[in-house]
């Protein structure tokens, strides 16, 4: 049985083709239309899934859409009654897109396709049974409790639910306009980012600050209860009425307007990060003791867009409530695509859901990938200067060689990664030893802001020598401090009261033996790779290891600032062209910067994309 | 001058209208008790996790809205029947517009 799940109109659109269980293909749409969190039809994403399956849209068994549109308009149209007369901004903002778009989601699918598959019907799935689905389907339990949270899908926010084989159920749910993810997205606002992708960035920034706002923040704009559940003051948002996240009655709290996005940072927007980053972590904290005490549930599965904050999900870890936690990689809208094909497979198919050792993410190594031939020809079609090594072990040598002489390398190889982070395919690489590595890749390759921090990968078997953490963490998305012993001295209010709001000198200044991938507060974003999850990674690793004694890279998405991640050779040429990479590896074959026509370098990357 | 002025004045009129009768048109967090959780089953979204999406004809999107509505027992929410549907179809092959088609701000969440 072949299901296609597509999620789109919000943000992240994707599709995801599950054939008789198995993830065969899934990708998001930004990836081939360079629009980042592009939120149109998936029409490229789509096709790939279906070339992937060998299949033409008539093979489909069905085609599963993410959301209810019928729910979701109920619930604008429930805001608009709330806001009344003031309702205007509200209905000019989204009646487009609800009836020219959402409404008619069965009519663009099938035009795209020119059928809906073998039953001529489009199924759609409640937004949030997606989340829970592409959360508990793929993970490695039988069963397990289940927590979405997200900014909002239809009325539903979070959510509490278990998965028991083949069947997924909510069972306790927060509703609009309460939402935590809301709340974040409002704080992100007013600190001057992007909703919807600054919210890493505040995350980033949270450890520069102190929580001094978090008793502001509970007692006017959130009330937690015990449970976890919680309330929001919806006086201080303007979400329900406005185009905007909030308004001055909020900047009224926090002494002052919104930071405009290419003012300083300063010391308020880092204490601002850190109080919402610690409510937000109160919160999913207690509501994880409520899931845990509502389904018994010893293993707890998570998605929805909160569940990409990794320091929220480390602490969690943390706290052992539960005795396993596996969290889906695409835990945005996109993975949405993922939960509807799987939640009609396994409801339809009257097959049983296998669990495993593994889970049944392939590691999320489900979007396009290129053979030799095809960079080849592309490389010699463009008179690209390049060695080719035959033999991938001794390629992978020669990159660790590299790496050790603090070259920066892009890597393409193997399938890309569905969801937001790069695992090794397309990622960029660097030792994590060297000093002012951080600051070099953020300002001279990546074009992005000098304080966020950088992601480690290391040998699942070395984990706990550099890392508190005894488990694998293959998609990045736990946050883990570096040993003790690791550490070196840095007092964060010493060296504020040095440089003012300035972070570059605090960044550039070494917390650790690996300070590339150490954040101010000794955390780490951790990506555990075994040989079995990728074998030339893992490889180049262990030749690292071999060369310099350390088992830890540098990985950060192979992008700058604003781009999608690479998806083609020719988008990974071209970024290593406009930057400052010193090396390219697209598959077997090395691509050096100092071989390559310096006539191809030198275009301004800054001005291609929009600053994220 | 767009094609779906007529229903958008409509549906804040409407709106407008019922914002005086109705006390809170979104599901009660209130309620004072120790949890803000509600139940699932209390909750009457219409409860459909999956179901064929297939309307076609004016009658059977409202076929599709009251059955929503009587469900919830909305039937303040009827006033919007035909308005929706109006909408619905005005706008069906009309590409979103200039917002919709090139997505909104990336400073406001979109939902
Ligand atoms: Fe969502």
């Amino acid at each position: 049985m072949n299901v296609l799940g597509i999620s789109a109109y919000y943000h992240d659109s994707a599709a995801s083709l599950i054939r008789d269980g198995e993830i065969v293909a899934a990708a998001q749409e930004e990836r081939f239309t360079r629009r980042k969190h592009d939120h149109g039809l998936p029409v490229q994403a789509i096709n790939f899934c279906l070339e992937t399956g060998g299949l033409k849209p008539h093979d489909l068994d069905a085609v599963c859409y993410y959301d209810n549109p019928f729910l979701t308009l109920d619930r604008w149209l429930k805001n608009c009654i709330q806001e009344g007369d003031g309702s205007k901004k509200l209905i000019e903002k989204s009646f487009s897109s609800l009836f020219a778009e959402r409404l008619w989601v069965h009519d663009a699918i099938r035009e795209t396709l020119g059928c809906l598959g073998k039953k001529g019907k489009l199924f759609v799935c409640e937004h949030h049974i997606s989340h829970a689905g592409s959360a508990f389907y793929p993970s490695p339990f039988s069963s397990a409790a289940i927590m979405t949270v997200d900014g909002v899908g239809e009325w539903a926010t979070t959510t509490i639910g278990v998965g028991n084989k083949n069947e997924v159920e909510i069972l306790r749910q927060i509703s609009y306009p309460h939402s935590l993810g809301l709340l974040y997205s409002a704080m992100t606002y007013f600190c001057g980012f992007k909703v919807n992708s600054g919210e890493y960035k505040l995350m980033g920034l949270a450890p520069y600050g102190e929580p001094k706002y978090v008793d502001l923040i509970k007692d006017h704009l959130i009330e937690i209860k015990e449970d976890g559940s919680y309330r929001l003051n919806t006086t201080y948002f303007a979400f329900t009425r406005d185009t905007a996240m909030t308004d001055d009655y909020f900047g009224g709290l926090f002494a002052g307007r919104r930071r405009e996005a290419d003012a300083p940072i300063t010391r308020r927007e880092m204490d601002l990060a850190a109080s919402v980053q610690n409510v937000t972590e109160e919160v999913i904290i207690r509501m994880a003791k409520t899931a845990k005490k509502i389904t018994g549930e010893t293993k707890l599965c998570l998605a929805g867009g909160v569940a990409l904050n990794c320091v929220a999900n480390g602490k969690l870890l943390k706290e052992k409530i539960f005795d396993d936690l596996w969290i889906q990689p695409a835990a945005g809208d996109a993975g949405g695509s993922l939960g509807c094909a799987l939640y009609f497979y396994y409801h339809c198919s009257g097959k049983q859901r296998a669990t495993g050792v593994r889970d049944m993410q392939k590691n999320s190594y489900l979007g396009p990938g290129f053979s030799l031939n095809e960079i080849q020809h592309y490389l010699d079609s463009n008179g690209i200067t390049y060695r080719l090594f035959g033999d991938k072990q001794a390629l992978a040598a020669e990159i660790a060689e590299r790496l050790a002489d603090n070259n920066t390398i892009g890597l393409f190889s193997g399938r890309m990664e569905f969801g937001p982070r790069a695992l090794g395919n397309r990622s960029i690489i660097a030792n994590p030893m060297t000093g002012g590595m951080q600051s070099k890749l953020n300002v001279k390759i990546k074009f992005r802001e000098s304080f966020r921090p950088f992601a480690p990968t290391v040998l699942s078997e070395s984990v706990s020598r550099y890392f508190d953490l005894d488990q694998e963490s293959p998609y990045m998305l736990l946050v883990a401090e570096v040993k003790e012993g690791l550490r070196r001295s840095f007092d964060l209010t010493e060296l504020f009261a040095e440089n003012g709001d300035d972070m570059l000198p605090i960044v550039n200044k070494e917390r650790s033996t690996i300070p590339a991938v150490t954040h101010v507060d000794f955390t780490a974003r951790v990506q555990t790779i075994s040989e079995d999850d990728n074998p030339f990674y893992y490889g180049i690793i262990k030749a690292f290891e071999r060369i310099t004694g350390c088992s830890v890279l540098v990985n950060t998405s192979f992008n700058v600032r604003g781009e999608p991640i690479v998806c083609s050779p020719q988008q990974a040429y071209a970024c290593f062209m406009h930057t400052d990479l010193d090396v390219l590896v697209l598959e077997n074959f090395l691509i050096l910067k100092s071989d390559q026509n310096p006539m191809l370098q030198g275009m301004d990357w800054r001005n291609e994309y929009e600053p994220d | 001058m767009s094609l779906t002025d007529q229903e958008r004045t409509k549906i804040h009129e409407i709106a407008s209208r019922l914002n005086g009768k109705i006390a809170n048109a979104f599901p009660d967090a209130d309620g004072g008790s120790d949890s803000y959780f509600r139940d699932r089953i209390d909750l009457k979204l219409f409860e459909r996790p999956m179901f064929e999406y297939a309307f076609e004809t004016p009658m059977e999107l409202m076929g599709e809205l009251e059955g929503m509505w009587k469900y919830q027992d909305a039937d303040f929410m009827r006033d919007f029947m035909a308005v929706c549907t109006a909408a619905a179809f005005k706008c069906r092959h009309a590409p979103a517009d200039e917002e919709g088609a090139k997505g909104i701000s990336a400073f406001i969440y979109e939902f």
